[in-house]
Order: C-alpha cells, then sequence, then structure tokens
C-alpha cells in the first residue's frame, strides 16, 4: 500500500471510529437539557442508573446529557440531533421544536428569577436596573432566561439599561460572581449553586402569574430508547427523584 | 475536476494526469469546505433577504463589525511590524519563547483569550482598576473591548506573515543604506517597510479577516448587547436561536464582504502566478 492510501485507510478509520460512538447501545439514554438542569440532571441521571426502575435493560444504564442554551438544543432537534427526551427551561421551547413528542409533556421542576450580585458588593434590585453607572446584565431574550427577564421588567415597569445580553444564564452568572457585572437576572438555582453569588428577590408585582418557570421534558417521537425514556420521566416524579430536585434549589409544580 | 485542458490557462506545468488517489482526496478536502457553504445557500430566504439585511440590529452589528474589525488590524499592524522587526532581526534573551507567546492566540481556543483578557484587564484586575477609579475606563462590555479582543487573536497572523518577509530580506541593502548615511529608524521606514509591502498588505488581510470573524474572544470579554458591543458572528449566534433565516441572511452577508475583500486583494493577497514568474506585487485587478 503506498503511502497515500495508508492516508486514506487513516482517514476512513477516523471517520469510522467517529460515527460508531457508545450512544449506540441498546441502554444510553440521550438528554437534551437546558443549562440551568444541567448539575440536577446529572445528580438525578446518577440515582436513575443506580435503579432504573421497571425499564427492561440487559445491562448497564447511561444517561448521556447534553447541556446547552434551550432555543439552541431545539434547533439542533430540529436539524435531526437525535435524542431520546428534550428538558427546555420554558414549555415556548417544547411548542417552537419542529419534531414531534410523545404525548403530553412532564412538569417535573420550576425556578424563579432572582437579581443576583457577588457577595460583597452591595445588593441590586431590579428596580435599580435602569443605573445607567452600574454593570447590567441579562440573558439573551432567544433563551429563556432572556425571555423571562424580558417579561420581568415588562411586570415591574422597567426599561432596563443592559450591558450585556449573555447567550446562556451560567456565562451571565460567572460573569456576576467574577465581578465583572454589578447584577444580572439569573435564576435563583444558579446563585445557590455558586458560593460567591448572593441574590435579591424580584418584587412581589413579577409573581407566577408573569413569571412561570417551570421545566417541562418531553420524550421525542423518533427516540432511539423509548422505554428508557418512559421510564426517566416516571422517574422524575418518585420521591427520591423530588428530593434531589429540591436539595437543588428548585422548586415542585 | 481534472486540472488538466482549461483553454485559460497558460502556465507552463509538466501536463501529466494527476495519480486518482490525489484527485479523490484532494475533491473530498474541497468538499469540506464547498458543502456546509451550499447548506447555507440551500437554506437562505432569497425573497425576505434584503429585508431581513435592513434591520436595524443586522445594521448596528455590520456597523461594528466593520470598526472594530478595521481598528483591530489597524492596531495589528502599528504594533505588530515593530515587533515583527525586534522577532527577525535583533537577538535578546527569551527571544524564541517570546515568538512562541505571541503566536499562541492563533492555537488558543478564542474563549480562552476572553477569559484571560478579563482576568487581565476586568474591573477586578489590577490594570481594570487602575484604569476605572483613575480615568472611569471599563474594557469589558464596550467597543474599545471589542477592538482589544479582536487585536489579540489578529496581532499574531500579521507578526507571523511580517516576521517571515523581514527574516527572508537581504541584508545587504539594509547594510548600504545604513552606509549612506541612514539613520536606523529610516533604514526601518525607507528599506525595509516598502521591500516587505506584499507580506504587509497579506498580514493585514488576515489580521483584518480574523478580526472579522471573531466570535469566542469577544463574547467573554466584551458581552453581547445590540447596538455597542454585537458584531455580526454575535448577532449570527444570537439570531440563530431566535430568527434562523436572519441568522442565515447575515452569515450569507459575512460571506459576500469576505469573498469581497479576498477579490479586491486577491493579486497582493494570493500569489495566483507564482510559478509563471511574474511579479507578485503587480498591477492590482
Amino acid at each position: 500500500m503506498n503511502r497515500v492510501g495508508v492516508a486514506a485507510a487513516t482517514v476512513a478509520l477516523t471517520l469510522a471510529m467517529g460515527c460508531s460512538s457508545p450512544d449506540d447501545s441498546a441502554s444510553t439514554l440521550r438528554v437534551f437539557a437546558a443549562t440551568s438542569l444541567g448539575d440536577l440532571l446529572s445528580d438525578l441521571a446518577t440515582a436513575f442508573q443506580a435503579d432504573p426502575g421497571g425499564a427492561v435493560v440487559d445491562d448497564e444504564v447511561n444517561v448521556d446529557i447534553n447541556v446547552a442554551g434551550s432555543s439552541t438544543l431545539r434547533l439542533q432537534l430540529n436539524e435531526g440531533a437525535s435524542a431520546d427526551l428534550f428538558a427546555p427551561a420554558s414549555t415556548e421551547q417544547l411548542q417552537l421544536l419542529d419534531v414531534g413528542t410523545v404525548g403530553e409533556p412532564t412538569r417535573f421542576a420550576t425556578n424563579r428569577l432572582v437579581s443576583a450580585h457577588r457577595i460583597g458588593g452591595p445588593p441590586i434590585g431590579i428596580e435599580q436596573f435602569t443605573d445607567t453607572n452600574l454593570l447590567l446584565g441579562a440573558c439573551a431574550p432567544s433563551v429563556p432566561c432572556g425571555a423571562y427577564a424580558a417579561a420581568a421588567f415588562k411586570a415591574a415597569g422597567i426599561e432596563p439599561a443592559l450591558d450585556t445580553e449573555e447567550p446562556d444564564v451560567r456565562s451571565l452568572a460567572s460573569k456576576v460572581a467574577e465581578g465583572e457585572l454589578d447584577a444580572g437576572l439569573v435564576y435563583a438555582t444558579d446563585v445557590l449553586a455558586d458560593s460567591r453569588l448572593a441574590a435579591v428577590e424580584l418584587p412581589s408585582s413579577v409573581d407566577v402569574s408573569v413569571l412561570d418557570v417551570t421545566y417541562p421534558v418531553a420524550q421525542l417521537t423518533d427516540a432511539a430508547h423509548p422505554e428508557l425514556a418512559a421510564a426517566f420521566i416516571e422517574f422524575l416524579t418518585t420521591a427520591d427523584a423530588r428530593s434531589i430536585i429540591i436539595a437543588h434549589g428548585f422548586g415542585l409544580p | 475536476m481534472t486540472a488538466n485542458g482549461a483553454p485559460h490557462r497558460t502556465r507552463r506545468r509538466p501536463a501529466t494526469r494527476p495519480p486518482a488517489s490525489i484527485v479523490v482526496l484532494g475533491a473530498l478536502g474541497a468538499a469540506i469546505v464547498v458543502i456546509p457553504l451550499l447548506g447555507l445557500l440551500s437554506r437562505t430566504p432569497w425573497g425576505s433577504l434584503l429585508d431581513r439585511l435592513r434591520d436595524d440590529t443586522v445594521l448596528d452589528a455590520l456597523r461594528i463589525s466593520l470598526i472594530t474589525s478595521v481598528a483591530a488590524a489597524a492596531l495589528a499592524t502599528v504594533f505588530g511590524v515593530p515587533l515583527a522587526w525586534l522577532l527577525a532581526r535583533t537577538r535578546f534573551p527569551g527571544r524564541r519563547l517570546l515568538r512562541a507567546i505571541v503566536t499562541l492566540p492563533m492555537v488558543l481556543p478564542p474563549v480562552v483569550g476572553g477569559a484571560a483578557l478579563l482576568f487581565a484587564l476586568g474591573r477586578r484586575s489590577p490594570i481594570g482598576r487602575f484604569l476605572d477609579e483613575e480615568f472611569g475606563i471599563v474594557l469589558p462590555f464596550s467597543i474599545t473591548g471589542v477592538i482589544i479582543a479582536n487585536t489579540f487573536v489578529a496581532l499574531p497572523f500579521l507578526v507571523v506573515t511580517v516576521e517571515g518577509a523581514i527574516a527572508a530580506l537581504d541584508g545587504r541593502h539594509e547594510s548600504a543604506a545604513a552606509t549612506l548615511g541612514a539613520s536606523r529608524l529610516t533604514v526601518f521606514r525607507r528599506v525595509v517597510i516598502p521591500m516587505i509591502r506584499p507580506s504587509l498588505v497579506a498580514g493585514g488581510v488576515l489580521a483584518w479577516a480574523r478580526a472579522f470573524g471573531e466570535f469566542g474572544a469577544t463574547i467573554t470579554f466584551a458581552g453581547n448587547l445590540p447596538g455597542r458591543t454585537q458584531t455580526l458572528p454575535l448577532a449570527v449566534f444570537t439570531e440563530l436561536d431566535a430568527d434562523r433565516d436572519t441568522a442565515i441572511a447575515i452569515s450569507l452577508l459575512m460571506v459576500a464582504v469576505s469573498i469581497a475583500v479576498l477579490v479586491a486583494l486577491r493579486e497582493r493577497w494570493w500569489p495566483t502566478d507564482m510559478d509563471s514568474g511574474a511579479p507578485r506585487d503587480g498591477v492590482a485587478q
């Protein structure tokens, strides 16, 4: 075999190895989840792997979690990415999905928006988001945390003087935690997850009627592992799962 | 996709048939670049293209992209040419290490560069605190921050290109000028710069192109605010989630601007007649 042949064989082998990922195994559940659900879902997955309940499986259960902004995940699914479950940070993102889902989505956790600031810095409430002397951030309106922020500003009657619209809630929370921003509208769970952050609650005018942060999960029609997907959704409503959800600072619907 | 037989070709190249394996691999290589572009074109909303591009968000992003990429290319030239000369023409301890560090942004993930800039120039860093307290300047989340992030990623492209050209220069011209009484700065300005002009232009275009497409360092260091720091790549990223057709329209705009610049500078930048012996720095167009 000449050198070009060797090179071609190497390329072919590399491509073949890339295509046969372990995801193809019968017992790997693939979940597309909102950024803010990342830590919670990996803990839930660990608990589920230890005890997959009624799911009929021969070997070990794996849960692959693809974490990104909900709207990015929705785009990937619409363009043909394969997944078993989709757990975005708003029901709107489920409605915008072009590919089919099975049955009604299950609402398994809730969250709330807060104004986060760095511990040691001055607390900043949403009413101060008009102050041009402060460096303030929110998520971009295209991702759920940004859509919630826009709704919160509207309900509070505020025209915010934002300095950045971050593509996902984690990058916003970390910029506040690093002290680059004075405050940002993030989820309460993001503040709990970062020891450098403290929160100011939104005023009571921004209540659940204008800002219902609920996480749905839905099984996709073309799920490769429908039984496993159904078992995981069922697991999310068990007492074990609920205690994990609460421990992460989320609420129950 | 055979290379022989095109009537307008005048290159003196041996007219042999290329080996089949090379043709196949070469065609696959071209496909890697061409297929994604076809994907973009296949989804383009041609009917509403102009209306989508006339949107304020898009025009703002275009303005910010042009300002910041041109400014970054200019800064990279102003600081990069002297740096390239120092690296090529002087000997000092740590020169090779410095050269390696200067080229680092070419291989570093841009988001790492953005984080590094934030740690070095952010409000909590010594430099950032000094700028904030003394002058009230906060670099992150400002258009200046975008320019700094762009310059950081673009500079090595200019330095590497120009340094190679200076190192390849025949030192006798410089010696002759010095013998005739030119000061060292005059030699640099009147002898070195004119002789490396083609590489200088090529390096400048490369630096500009890198800055024009910058995403990771910008969004990490300068944030993303329409009308202030949102460049075209950031607008594509944001719109891809919200309005895919607008994102595609902006992407096409970037492809068009990039092609226009490459075509306008093709004689200088792309050595089209390398093997015919014609001067590279010939008449433009």
